[in-house]
């Protein structure tokens, strides 16, 4: 709070802003938010634990910004609780929540230097000149900035003004970081680099972040735990890890993966003790677990998770099952895209339906339009068509 | 229709004689009257009603300028009329950029139709609020006073209107990175809103100046002594008391003119500008 920084006087207030690394939890309990007539967020409950670094994963529009400006006060839920450390913040202003924010857009000032730009908060907690100087050359050394304080935001490239609207967040050692989507703008290589960097920044400075993205591998390779959100409601709050491989929705499966996971309508036949899921074109046997947690459902119709890496081109139309495979499912190739030496294929069922596949190097180059059967490797995931959750074995 | 490049260097020729034409002509048409008035300040009376008239003054008259001020009181309507501008211009700006940033940026009940109350204002003629103003005045006993040149210009529809425009353009991430920086409204307007309006500001402000410096009716109606009355008054009074001393009006409103002339001259860049530069970049 800036209000237990003014009484200080000069070195004594500097010193207490690098001081203050001690990380603080960040929670949203059963927040909403609507405008008007439609919600944002909806009963949004997540926290984040202090000094972590947490992704905000969602599509465009699924309330991620808002997520984090209500973290910041920048907008007052329409009902839950806002918790900064043990603090509930809720009328808190947001200058005094002591949350420094990186907007999708940056907002720098354009008419001001890249330093002034960065000392802006300090100015406004009465920091002394001098020591202001001093923080802003740390900061900006750290950031490799020295060499364009002087310069007007417009004359910087996207990747440098990125690292001035960082700079001028981490200067004042804020309890909380908020990072809206900082990388959206920079090409591909740049953002490899700079998503390093800021998981490097992270280890360093310790503080928690709320980082939000709607870019799955920059979610799945910088966060500690993910929160996959849609349409303002939380599906999932997990380690990356268990965000793919246990997805615990229809949603969150068919979101993460590139390509995503492949959702296919099927029907559960039991044949003895064995379940399978009837496919057009094939079926598949569920395992043990599997099988029982269905059955325990009392499923009929189900959602059949199968991610494009447990599938396995066989070509020919005719091709025997294989050991080892749960099953096989008879398609048709219809578009095949090159990424590097490997390639995906789509590929379509009976049914009509699209299914990807990812089919390693030094397989034999695939054509459209012919007829294949694609073996299924394992593992796959079962939801339940009425609500998308996952069949949990 | 097929045209021969020699063809078409005529046709761009012909198009380019006839622009600078149209702009000689336009340029005659503002400069003449200046001009003359010029000439006229510097003959003596007796060669201004002349037939044909005199174009060019073979013997300049230099001293009807001092004239203008030992005789006709021109240094005092000056003063004057630099205080009134000044006091307007700057009234204006600062009534202006407060009421115009709470319309961009502060949500509070009816904001919208308080804003076109501002607007309907600009429909009002200045002759429609003559009188309800001049017995406002009178019953402040304000009569022949400064304020009562000053403060019924203070507050104007236009800046309103114009620097609400370019606080719109500002960002909202803007507003809201300096909140969550600890700056208040009043900090982010000095320190964001009005310099990043800059442009606007000083085109607006100009246009304030020339308005109040140019005012004729209303300082008419409400000064009766030398003590406050503005040039173009002045001048107007010298003109009815004095037809014989017709070249020393010519000079009084040649130097009325005078700062007018030297604000277009020193800011025409920040004229242009302000009209052609979007206020926010990148
Ligand atoms: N000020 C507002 N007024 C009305 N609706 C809003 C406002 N801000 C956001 N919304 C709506 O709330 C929803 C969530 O918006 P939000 O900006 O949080 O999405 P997001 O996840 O950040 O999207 P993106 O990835 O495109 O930035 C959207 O449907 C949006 O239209
Ligand atoms: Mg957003």
């Amino acid at each position: 709070m800036d209000g237990d920084l003014s009484p200080l006087a000069g070195r004594d207030a500097a010193s207490h802003l690098l001081e203050r690394a001690t990380a603080t939890s960040v929670a949203l309990e059963g927040v909403s938010k609507s405008y008007g007539g439609t919600a944002a967020v909806r009963d949004l409950t997540l926290q984040a634990g202090a000094g972590e670094l947490l992704v905000l994963l969602g599509p465009s529009g699924c309330g991620k910004t808002t997520a984090l400006r209500l973290v910041a006060g920048l907008e007052s839920p329409s009902s839950g609780i806002v918790r900064i450390g043990s603090d509930v913040v809720n009328d808190v202003d947001p200058k005094d929540r002591d949350v420094a924010m990186v907007f999708q857009s940056y907002a720098l000032y354009p008419h001001l230097s890249v330093a002034r730009n960065i000392e802006f908060p300090l100015r406004s907690r009465h920091v002394p000149a001098a020591e202001r100087t001093r923080l802003v050359g740390d900061v900006a050394d750290s950031l490799r900035l020295s060499s364009l304080l002087e310069r007007k935001p417009g004359q910087l490239s996207g990747g440098q003004r990125q690292r001035v609207a960082l700079a001028r967040a981490i200067v004042r050692r804020p309890k909380v970081f908020l990072m809206d989507e900082p990388l959206s703008n920079l090409d591909a290589q740049l953002r490899v680099d700079m998503r390093a960097e800021l998981v490097e920044l992270h280890a360093r400075l310790g503080t928690t972040i709320l980082y939000v993205t709607h870019d799955q591998v920059e979610a799945m390779t910088m966060g500690e735990r993910v929160a996959v959100l849609n349409d303002g409601a939380l599906q999932q709050l997990d380690v990356p890890a268990a965000v793919h491989d246990r997805p615990a929705n229809a949603f969150v499966a068919g979101f993460i993966g590139s390509p995503p996971m492949n959702i296919l309508r099927g029907r559960l036949v039991g044949e003895g003790d064995a379940l399978f899921v009837a496919v057009p074109g094939g079926r598949l046997a569920l395992g043990d677990e599997l099988a029982r947690a269905a059955r325990r459902r009392d499923l009929d119709e189900v959602q059949l998770g199968v991610r494009p890496e447990a599938l396995r081109i066989e070509l020919g139309a005719a091709a025997v099952p294989v050991a080892g495979l749960l099953g096989t499912i008879a398609a048709t190739v219809t578009l095949v895209e090159l990424v590097g030496h490997e390639q995906n294929v789509a590929c379509r069922l009976a049914g009509s339906q699209l299914v990807w596949v990812r089919a390693g190097a030094g397989g034999a180059p695939m054509r459209t339009g012919e007829p294949v059967v694609l073996g299924v490797t394992g593992p796959v995931h079962l939801f339940d068509p009425r609500d998308g959750a996952r069949v949990e074995p | 229709m097929h045209s021969s490049p020699a063809g078409r260097r005529t046709r761009l020729v012909a198009g380019r004689v006839t622009r600078y034409a149209l702009l000689v002509v336009m340029a005659v048409v503002v400069l003449f009257p200046i001009y003359i008035t010029v000439v006229n300040a510097l003959l003596p009376s007796a060669e201004i009603a002349h037939r044909p008239p005199v174009l060019f003054p073979t013997h300049p008259q230099w001293s009807t300028f001092s004239t203008a001020f030992s005789h006709a009181h021109l240094g005092i309507y000056l003063r004057n009329s630099a205080i009134v501008t000044v006091a307007i211009t700057v009234a204006e700006l600062v009534t202006s950029v407060l009421a115009a940033y709470a319309f961009a940026f502060i949500r509070f009940p009816l904001r919208n139709t308080v804003f076109v109350l501002c607007l309907a204002t600009l429909m009002v003629p200045m002759e429609a609020t003559v009188i309800p103003n001049y017995r406002t005045i009178e019953a402040f006993g304000w009569y022949n006073t400064f304020p009562a040149l000053i403060v019924p210009f203070a507050a104007s529809g236009v800046g309103i209107f114009l620097l609400r425009q370019a606080f719109l353009g500002i960002p909202r991430d803007l507003r809201d990175a300096a909140a969550l920086d600890g700056y208040g409204h009043l900090r982010f307007l000095m320190r964001v809103a009005v310099p990043l309006s800059r442009p606007v500001l000083a085109a607006f402000g100009i246009f304030a100046f020339m308005g109040a410096w140019n005012q004729y009716l209303w300082p008419l109606i409400v000064t009766q002594t030398d003590s406050v009355r503005t040039v173009p008054i002045g001048l107007r009074q010298l003109s009815a008391a004095n037809v014989n001393q017709i070249d020393v009006i010519f000079a009084g409103t040649l130097l009325g003119a005078l700062p007018i002339f030297v604000l277009l001259i020193v800011f025409q860049r920040q004229l242009v500008r302000g009209l052609t530069a979007g206020s926010v970049k990148g």
